[in-house]
């Protein structure tokens, strides 16, 4: 993955010598792999149950890919399902993390600034799993090449995908720079070069909003499909990624400083929590005008949002689903309330729990499946995710937070400053 | 699948033949192209699967081959005046017995001079049985001008006629003269998609 | 890890680490192995370099085209004949459907079924007929399973198919060019270029799209020979699929299967761009209208009634 990086160029690499050596960022990255492989013996079992349940995925995947995706549950109905569900759901995510580096950056928010990085390495996850997601969607992986801009067919501007292709892998390179180059710099014990950074940061928060809106234009610009053919969609991507993304980085936080020894006062987390007060009650009202339209105006436009939260003919796969969504996410705004809820843990993480699942239901099963149901011709086919799609789901996730504790593992101690050039 | 679309038209021409007294077998016949005869490139014909010139009545069998025994119409109604007002085979004592008559209030005279072997239009001229559509189209006026536009009844072979010839459907292969209405069928199956008409989840149809 | 370890501790660590990526790497060999083995029988390299339908040149078509028979020979033990059909000059194709006279017998779906050498086990057709109640142009109460004798007296009946439309959806959302409309209108899928993404059946209003969900299976007896690559030749697993108004007959002046196949005469074919087609002749005489036409998408498929 890092191979992209194309830092190797960066003047700060050349310029650094120390012990009498150039230490380029070549060597810095096998350093980085190195510190990646080594840790306590916690570190190694909880590597290994991500290793093994991302290697039964792969296993699953395998078996998708040679006997057809007739394993999935999917169907010319629902052609879209968990997979797509999760991919929506993740760059929401990824985008989310763009919650830490505005305050960071614009708003200079030095408690933030040194966290930010966690952040930053969250999208990057979360970007990767987007990759996976799509991935395993396709029919034909073997095919990837026919994407390719120049190699194969890219069909730019007309489809969307190509957007979110470019747009996607654009947010993961950015972040892949700026992490890598400040962490670089960190570990040499220099100071960053604001030219070779801060133009970056600022594009990716321009381009954090970008890669959700893409995604929703991508749904929003099918006309037969009512139910995502909204101008509120994107919006509402957005509204929704703004708790997402906080609410799972507040959770990292907790955790880092509960179990990692990471130190830092409670303005981060006091910033994110506030952010979310807002953004989630901005996501429910959103969700409440929709439904307004639907349900008010009436007519088959509304079969979609009929079948997702009572059930259409008899039909109730859904029903389930979307309520617990309504539920966590209501509990979740009126946890947020509670004053000071920054310096109460335990009801801010699981604020922020019920607030990731209910959104997680809501942008991906409850957004993507109900568009499908009923089908453009009104055929009423359901859709509950087969238990290859399950073993596949889970294998990404568990590759999304392999390559998180792999980041943070190398990141938390070069930004705290415990691992530098010094140090070996 | 052509099998299959054949059968189907065989079906239908069951419902045409079913009344043995009066249909014989379907005979094709070519006709020019009326519409378009002028453009010099369309070498293909028009072939319309006609009905036969005339029919023919059982009126028993052979007792040597058991072949059916067959009679022409004015055989008997030469010296049988058929009645105006008959519309029904059960008004009848002999023969044409069991004849569905399902046609708006038309009587057997709408239609036949009997003892001329021979349809009659409507200003009592005398039509030969291959030109029937012409008596159709008395009454079915516009299904007969949407038919000469090829906007009603089957038909097969090519659309470009530079290409080959078409055949065509006749009013008497789909629509049974004396009840014309078309009959119900058992459709062919019904697709048998993943997950169509089972509850999601609960069924692996692969 | 922080500073120097003691050499002892050093060594074993590494002796545990080159162990853990021995186990790992095997462990990775048995999760890919249904993929290694994929790779050796679902494709061969030739077609997985094969460039996208519309820059093969004509010798590289016949290449392509001669090794699909022998594929279909080796897979299926059937001996077909895969042809490119161009299309024609001045022609525009469009189809009109009669709801009038359309008794629901479903003969179209199967005769599209049989030429289209469609999977037999899941029925597949790129026609739905719908069963709707008299009164209603909702689809909503429409059913495609039923399986009683028809017409129903309180019924009517209409069959779904794609509608070529001229700002077709599903041409716009391909990211790959895999799918495209064709001179005479016919919106056509290159299956060997095609990723499978699901794009365009996300996209499509009609439902006209079908994946290929596992490889079709068809008894050898039973495959239509004549085949080409746009349309009705066996589709590999995996890739998108959709009604191509039979342009292997269409495009050599044969009518669709679907219309030789409808005992009721309801389905009216031809060229557009002839005044004196009988498509013509309906878009012009009868009172049509195109499904969805608020969506923009400009079908080349017409519904009419009589009455």
């Amino acid at each position: 993955m890092t191979q992209t990086l194309p830092t190797d160029q960066d003047p700060g690499a050349a310029a650094s010598h120390h012990h009498g050596q150039r230490f380029g960022y070549g060597r810095f990255l096998l350093r980085m792999m190195r510190m990646a492989t080594d840790g306590s013996p916690l570190f190694y079992a909880w590597m290994i149950a991500l290793t093994a349940i991302w290697l039964v995925g792969v296993h699953t995947w395998g078996l998708q890919v040679r006997d057809g995706m007739a394993m999935t549950h999917m169907s010319d109905h629902v052609s879209w399902g968990l997979y797509i569900a999760n991919f929506t759901f993740m760059v929401g995510v990824a985008a989310g993390a763009v919650m830490m580096v505005i305050p960071a950056y614009l708003y200079h928010d030095r408690e933030m600034h040194d966290l930010v990085i966690i952040g930053e390495i969250v999208a990057i996850a979360a970007i990767f799993m987007c990759l996976g997601f799509v991935t395993v969607d396709l029919g034909r992986p073997d095919r990837f090449w026919h994407m390719m801009p120049f190699f194969g067919k890219f069909n730019w501007p007309g489809s969307m995908l190509t957007w979110d292709v470019l747009v996607l892998n654009g947010y993961l390179l950015i972040n892949l720079h700026v992490v890598g180059y400040l962490l670089y710099k960190r570990f040499l014990g220099e100071k960053p070069s604001q030219k070779w950074y801060v133009p970056f940061v600022y594009l990716s928060i321009i381009w954090a909003v970008s890669i959700h809106t893409v995604t929703a234009f991508l749904y929003c610009g099918l006309g037969g499909r009512p139910f995502w053919n909204t101008a509120l969609l994107a919006p509402r991507f957005l509204a929704s990624a703004f708790v997402s993304g906080p609410a799972f980085i507040i959770v990292l936080l907790l955790i880092a400083r509960r179990f990692a020894g990471v130190t830092f006062g409670n303005g981060p987390i006091k910033t994110l929590s506030s952010i979310m007060r807002v953004t989630i009650l901005i996501s429910l009202v959103m969700v409440a005008s929709e439904v307004f339209t639907h349900f008010y105006a009436g007519g088959s436009h509304s079969a979609s949002s009929r079948y997702l939260f009572f059930g259409l003919h008899g039909k109730t796969a859904l029903v389930p689903w979307t309520w617990t969504s309504i539920g966590t996410t209501i509990v979740a705004a009126i946890l947020l309330f509670r004053p000071k809820v920054h310096e109460h843990a335990p009801t801010l993480v699981i604020a922020c729990v019920l607030a990731f699942i209910g959104l997680w239901i809501e942008k991906g099963m409850g957004l993507i499946v109900p568009a499908f149901i009923p089908s453009t011709l009104h055929e009423v086919v359901e859709y509950v995710p087969s238990e290859a799609e399950w073993r596949i789901t889970a294998s990404i996730w568990a590759f999304g937070l392999m390559i998180l504790t792999l980041g943070l593992k190398v990141a938390l101690p070069i930004f705290s400053g415990r691992e530098t050039i010094q140090s070996r | 699948m052509r099998a299959v679309g054949i059968g189907a038209i065989a079906v239908l021409m069951a419902f045409a033949l079913r009344s043995a007294a009066l249909s014989g077998p379907e005979q094709e016949q070519a006709s020019p192209v009326t519409a378009s005869d002028d453009l010099p490139a369309k070498v293909g014909r028009v072939i319309i699967r006609r009905p036969k010139s005339r029919p023919a009545i059982t009126i028993g069998t052979d007792p040597k081959t058991g072949e059916p025994v067959t009679a022409n119409c004015s055989t008997c109604h030469s010296n049988r005046v058929s009645d105006r007002t008959t519309n029904s085979a059960d008004q009848l004592d002999e023969f044409h017995q069991g004849m569905a008559m399902a046609h708006g209030g038309s009587t057997c005279v709408t239609c036949h001079d009997a003892a001329a072997d021979s349809l009659r239009l409507a200003d009592g001229r005398l039509l030969p049985y291959e030109d029937s559509m012409q008596l159709c189209g008395q009454c079915h006026g516009p299904q007969l001008r949407d038919w000469r536009h090829g906007a009603h009844g089957g038909m097969a072979g090519y659309w470009d006629l530079t290409k080959g010839d078409r055949i065509r459907n006749h009013c008497t292969v789909c629509h049974d003269p004396h009840a014309p209405a078309i009959e119900q069928v058992m459709p062919a199956p019904p697709p048998n998609d993943r997950f169509l008409n089972s509850s999601a989840g609960n069924q692996d149809h692969d | 890890m922080t500073d120097q370890e003691s050499s002892g501790g050093l060594d074993r660590r590494t002796a545990m680490k080159a162990a853990g990526a021995t186990l790992g790497m095997a462990a990775f060999a048995k999760a890919v192995a249904p993929i290694v083995e994929w790779t050796t029988t679902g494709g061969s390299v030739d077609e997985f370099l094969q460039k996208h339908y519309r820059e093969l040149t004509p010798d590289q078509l016949e290449v392509v085209l001669r090794r699909i028979e022998a594929e279909t020979l080796e897979d299926y033990g059937a001996k077909v004949t895969v042809e490119d059909v161009p299309p024609l000059e001045n022609t525009k194709f469009g189809y009109a459907l009669n709801l009038s006279v359309c008794i629901g017998c479903r003969q179209c779906a199967e005769a599209c079924h049989e030429e289209n050498n469609h999977d037999r086990a899941s029925h597949n057709s790129y026609i739905r007929v719908l069963e709707m109640d008299k009164g209603s142009m909702d689809m909503e109460t429409g059913r495609v399973d039923y399986d009683h004798a028809v017409p129903q007296s309180d019924k009517f009946y209409m069959p779904i198919q794609c509608q070529q439309c001229d700002n077709a959806p599903c041409v716009t959302v391909c990211p790959i060019e895999a799918t495209w409309k064709e001179p005479d209108g016919i919106v056509t899928v290159d299956y060997n270029w095609c990723i499978g993404c699901r794009y365009c059946e996300a996209a499509c209003p009609y439902h006209a799209r079908r994946f290929n969900w596992s490889k079709p299976e068809i008894p050898a007896a039973e495959i239509n020979p004549d085949q080409s690559y746009l349309s009705n030749r066996i589709r590999p697993q995996g890739v998108m699929e959709k009604c191509t108004f039979c342009l292997h007959r269409t495009r050599k002046g044969k009518m669709p299967a679907c219309l030789e196949a409808c005992p009721t005469g309801a389905r009216v074919f031809g060229n557009l761009l002839d005044p004196d087609s009988e498509i013509r002749w309906v878009l012009e005489n009868k009172r049509v209208f195109v499904l969805k036409e608020e969506l923009g998408t400009r079908p080349q498929f017409y519904y009419f009634f009589d009455e």
